[in-house]
This record gives C-alpha cells, structure tokens and sequence, in this order.
C-alpha cells in the first residue's frame, strides 16, 4: 500500500516536471526560432521598424481622411490599438503558423505529438517569447507616437496596475484565441496558411483597433462586445491615456469593462480548449498530425 | 514494472485493427459518402512479445506505416483495438506516449535551427528526462552511431544519413522500452545502414524489456535483425513467424544439390524409385554431375546418399538448397500485377 501511493506520488512529481520542462524547452524552442540570432542587428531593426511602419501607414492614412481634424488625441487611440495589436499579430496569427511549420517545414509535429508532453504547454511556451516579442514592439510604437507624432502620454501618468492588468488578461485571452486556430489550422483542409491572417484581419475591424466600436452597425457592436479583445483595447487606452479616451466606449465604467474582460476571457478560454480537444481529436481521427501535402 | 502479470503482456498488441481512409472530398457531414475510400488495414491482429525485434513486411501500400501511426497514437483506428504494454492506444494515450518512440526513414526531418545536442535536449525535456541525464545519454547516443563530431552542429547542416542517425538518438534519448522503427535504412549508405543496424541491435541487448517494431523493405535486413516477421499484404497479416519459417513455409520438400563424381544415367532412375526421395534431377557439367534431390524429409538424405555410394557414385559435395526470406517474400504477396488488381478491387467507392 504504501509503496502503490509512493510510486503515484513519484509518477505525478514527474509530470509536474515533465510539464514545466515542456513550457521551458517549448519556449526555448520558440525563441530561437524567432529570431535569426546570429544576427541579431538585423533582427533588432525588424523589431523596431515594422510596428513603426505599421503605425506610420495608420496615421497617414487618418491624416488624409481626416485632414485639419488629425490631432494628438486621435493619435493616441491609433498608435495605442498599433501598438497593441502586435500581440494579436505574433500569437493568434503565430501560434497557428508555427504548429503548421512544425508539421510541413520541419515535418516534427508527429514527433512532438507522440511524446508525453501535453500539446496545450507545448502552444503556451511557444507564445510566451512571442509575447515578449510583442511587448518590445508595443513599446517602441508608443515612444514613437509619442516623440514623434506628439501622442499624449505621460509616462507618469500612466495606470501601471490596470495596464498590467490587461495586459495579463489580454495575454491569456490572446493565447486562448492562438491555441484554438491552431488546433482549426490542423484540421483544415485548405487554406490553413492564410486562416490566422482572415481570422485576425476581422478582429482587427471588429474589436475597435483602429476604429471606435461605437461607429460600428449594431449588429457587429454586439459581436464586438462578445471579444474580449474589444475589452482589452478600450483597457489598455485608458490605462495609457486616462479615461478620456474612452468617451466613444459603450461602456463607460472602467471596473463594468475589466469585469467584462474577465468573463469574456475564461469563456473564451474555455472554449478554445474544448475546441482545441475536439480538432485533435479529429485531426488523429482523419490522420492529419503528420500531414506534409502542400495547401 | 514489478508487477508479476506484466510479463505476460505482449509489448504490442493488435486485435483486428481496421483503418479506412477517406480520400480527398471525402466524408460530407450528414454521413452520406462522397469519394473514394481505402481500407488501409483490414482486421490486423498481431502479438509481439517483449525482447523481440519484429519486422513487418510488405510491399508499398500494404498499410505498414499505418499500423505504425496507429500504435504511436499519430491516428486513431476505425475500429479494433491495439495496445502497448496492455495500454489501449486510443484510452491511455499518455501512457503509452510514455513508453514508446518511433524513427521513420526517407524524410527530412528536424529543426534546422537548432543543434544537433539542442534538439535531442529538447525532445528529452518533453518526456521529463532531468537535463543532467538527458546530456550524458545525448553523448553516449551521438557517440555511438558516429555522430560524436556533430553534437554542435545545426540540423541543417546534416547529411541526410546523419540526420537519419540523429533522429535515431531522438527516439532513443527518452529510454523508450518500445522502439518503432519506419523504414530505418531507406535512403542511407551501406555504412551508415550498417551502424544504424548494429546499434538497434546493441540497443536491444542492453535491456531484455526492450522490443522493436520494425519496417523495412530490405529483405536481408529483416533477415539480419528481426526474430519474428509477418508479412502484410492489403491490410491483412498473409504469414507470420520467424524468417525460418516463413523460408520453410514455402518448401514442401528438403531439397538438396549435390556434386557427384562417376556418375551412371541410371542412377537416376534408382534414385527415383527409392522412398522418401520425390524428384532427382542430374545434370551434366564438365567432368561432374550436378543432382538436385527434392526429399520428403530431410532425415532421408542419409540413406539416399548411402545407396548412391553403394551404387558406385562418388559424393563430392552436398547443399540444403533454402529458399531466401525474399523468395519467401514474393511467394506470399504475389506479383505487382495481379496485387495491382486486387488492390484496386479493394478500394470501395460508396
Ligand atoms: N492520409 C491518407 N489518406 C488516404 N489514403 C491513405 C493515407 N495514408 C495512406 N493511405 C493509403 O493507405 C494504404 C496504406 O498506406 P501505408 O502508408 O500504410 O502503406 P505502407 O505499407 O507504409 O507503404 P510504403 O511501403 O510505401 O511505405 C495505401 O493504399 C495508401 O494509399
Ligand atoms: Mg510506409
């Protein structure tokens, strides 16, 4: 009896550890993917350069629309959402990318997939170092809008603990909506490649990244407020700019928007795994774990 | 693993596994069929037992590497079971992942990106392996299929056969107890091919628990390395047992050639008349004779060469003629153009 529950307990400490070796090796895995380090210049100009061209194109383009009505403000919500957005693009678009790449560039995904490590960690550690990624792209764009296109934040103005907050929040939400197109892009027949980029490119529009959601048709407002990155955005601008910004948001209250943040965040959490669990289940159903055909 | 009835468990365990394939446009939702469907296995049912190394045979198609994605839990079978260490594949996933790694040949694969050591580290780090014991292992592995000079280099820069020889140490730094091997050789050197066969086999006798399920198209291979074979044709298992006696499968009689001095035509007809002695063939070669002798059993050769002395013939040499593995082999699966046909005959449309 005794020796039954001490090898249980020996099994599970080497699960704990298996899972904590697997989010470390995974995220290192994904960090030296990331980067072409041996040069790594060429890497930190990449780095600084495209959120800076992204948010340059935005700006001009209001520039244009808008003529004399450009102003400060206005910036300040453009490059924030820019600035933001950089975490949907590296995770809901690269998480997806890089389970593809594993299957068909580098044909180890089934070699992955039958260790004992859970898959679910394997996706988590291969976020995290895109989140970093993200973050240090997040921060170049905002000293850009503000150095250069007079943005109105100051940096002792800022609300740390909410930004922190959402940022968090964001994260998870973020990698939930990454882990389940992978596991769609696994699943798909066609189109696998392009699915992250259609699936973002609406969130872009829906979830108020470069416009108000209140400039939305009621319809698409509502789906708007179903995303818990339309809640994120609306955060992270208030915590970067005061809550002045907000005035356009359906919801004015700060704490009703983190509360609706952190509902829509565990249901979506919630359904990418399921989601995720039901495309595996598929994909090892229809043979699609080692798959190498071309889209 | 103390576990008295453990023993008893076959390593790999199938009962009558069956796959179908739904081809492109397959399956729509409703559950009205579209398109083609291939019965890749057809009701496999396979015991191997632990310490074996045990080779699967069949020509491209049969449904081998199915059977493999199967029992390392890559693809679910349409119906059946299978089992790893009595574990059901489809059920006890995580342990069974725990317990197994597989190597398949003919394909490119790996993170460029990463070295050689860092690869395999990784893959230990996914089955839990401490860092400090995954390293000592990644030395001992690397060295022992000469690859001990590449340990820091990137994959990418790797031969084809010593990406092959990588992806062997992959496999094996988990100390998995149920190797899978696909086509392991394919594509590699003679030397390489050879190191890759010698270490399976030294692997296999560092640890009695150990069992390999191998693939491969080389007959010889399969006669050098594997204890049992089955041979699988369509998706059915045709013949299976050791590579003896898939070779005597095929002979009804014992067939020996001899080399005879003094020969006399008549002899011939003597030999015939005997008993036990189905068919005796001579032949002419230079100054000697040639005899091919067919026996209802081998202990007859005995008596059969005794009356051939008596008779004033000289025995200079004599050879048990064996069928090889490959002769075996083609015996069992037929020739491409009638499988070609039954393989069509196989695939539904619905
Ligand atoms: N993903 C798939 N979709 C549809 N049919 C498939 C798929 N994979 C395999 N098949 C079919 O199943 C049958 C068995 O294929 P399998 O790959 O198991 O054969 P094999 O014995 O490994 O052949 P080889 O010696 O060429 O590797 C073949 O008819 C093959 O065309
Ligand atoms: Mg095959």
């Amino acid at each position: 009896m005794i020796e039954t529950t001490s090898a249980g307990g020996l099994r599970e400490r080497i699960a704990a550890s298996r899972t904590w070796q697997t989010l470390r090796a995974a995220t290192w895995l994904e960090w030296q993917a990331r980067g072409n380090w041996t040069n790594p210049i060429l890497y930190g100009i990449y780095l600084i350069v495209r959120p800076m061209t992204t948010s340059l194109v935005l700006v001009l383009m209001y520039w244009l629309v808008s003529g004399a009505h450009a102003h400060g403000g206005l910036f300040g919500f453009l490059i924030a959402g820019a600035a933001a957005w950089t975490f949907v693009d590296q995770i809901v678009a690269g998480v997806p990318q890089a389970v593809l790449a594993d299957r068909e560039e580098y044909a180890m995904l089934k070699y992955v997939y039958i260790t004992p490590a859970r898959f679910l960690v394997v996706l988590i550690g291969r976020a995290l170092p895109r989140m970093l990624v993200a973050f240090i792209s997040f921060t170049v764009t905002l000293a850009f809008g503000v150095a250069i296109l007079g943005v109105p934040v100051d940096v002792r103005m800022i609300n740390y603990p909410l930004l922190l907050l959402a940022l968090v929040l964001g994260f998870v939400g973020i990698t939930a909506l990454g882990i389940m197109l992978a596991g769609l892009a696994l699943v798909l027949k066609r189109g696998a490649w392009q699915m992250p980029q259609a699936v973002t490119g609406a969130l872009y529009l829906v979830s108020g990244a470069i416009f108000p959601v209140a400039v939305l048709p009621v319809w698409l407002r509502d789906i708007s407020l179903g995303v818990p990155l339309t809640y994120w955005l609306e955060l992270t601008r208030r915590a970067l700019l005061g809550s002045r910004i907000g005035e356009t948001f359906p919801i004015a209250s700060t704490g009703a928007i983190l509360g609706w943040l952190a509902l829509t965040t565990v249901i979506l959490s919630a359904v990418s795994v399921i989601v995720f669990r039901i495309c595996d289940y598929f994909a090892r159903e229809r043979g699609q774990i080692d798959r190498t055909t071309g889209y | 693993m103390s576990h008295p009835a453990e023993r008893d468990v076959p390593a790999i365990q199938t009962v009558n596994v069956r796959r179908v394939y739904h081809a492109r446009g397959g399956r729509s939702i409703g559950g009205a069929k579209a398109g083609k469907t291939v019965v890749a296995l057809d009701g496999v049912s396979l015991n191997i037992a632990r310490g074996e190394i045990f080779g699967l045979l069949g020509r491209n198609g049969a449904g081998k590497t199915t059977l493999i994605k199967i029992l390392t839990t890559l693809l679910a079978p349409t119906s059946g079971q299978a089992y790893i260490d009595g574990m059901d594949v489809t059920r006890e996933v995580t342990k069974v992942r725990q317990r197994i790694a597989m190597v398949s040949g003919g394909e490119q694969s790996g993170y460029g990106i990463l070295t050689v050591r860092e690869q395999l580290w990784m893959f230990a780090q996914f089955y839990g392996v401490p860092s400090k014991i995954a390293h000592q292992r990644i030395d001992e592995l690397l060295s022992a299929v000469g690859l001990g000079d590449q340990a820091n280099q990137k994959v990418y820069a790797l031969s084809t056969g010593m990406r092959q020889r990588m992806n062997l140490c992959r496999a094996l730094v988990s100390d998995p107890e149920i190797l899978f091997l696909d086509e392991p050789t394919v594509g590699l050197d003679v030397e390489a091919s050879r190191s890759v066969r010698d270490y399976v086999r030294q692997w296999m006798r560092q640890d009695p628990r150990r069992t390999v399920l191998l693939t491969t198209h080389y007959m010889f291979e399969a006669d050098e390395l594997c204890d049992h074979v089955a041979v699988i044709n369509h998706g059915h298992i045709v013949a299976e047992g050791t590579t003896d006696d898939l070779k005597r499968g095929l002979q009804e009689h014992a067939r020996f050639q001899l080399e005879m001095a003094e020969w006399l035509p008549a002899f011939t007809e003597m030999l015939r008349n005997r008993d036990g002695v189905v068919e005796a063939q001579a032949e002419q070669r230079n100054d000697r004779t040639q005899l091919r002798l067919a026996l209802l059993r081998e202990e007859f050769i005995v008596p059969t060469i005794a009356s051939i002395n008596e008779a004033g013939g000289r025995v200079l040499a004599l050879r048990r003629i064996e069928p090889t593995l490959e002769e075996a082999f083609v015996r069992l699966v037929g020739d491409e153009a009638e499988s070609q046909r039954e393989a069509e005959g196989a695939e539904v449309n619905g």
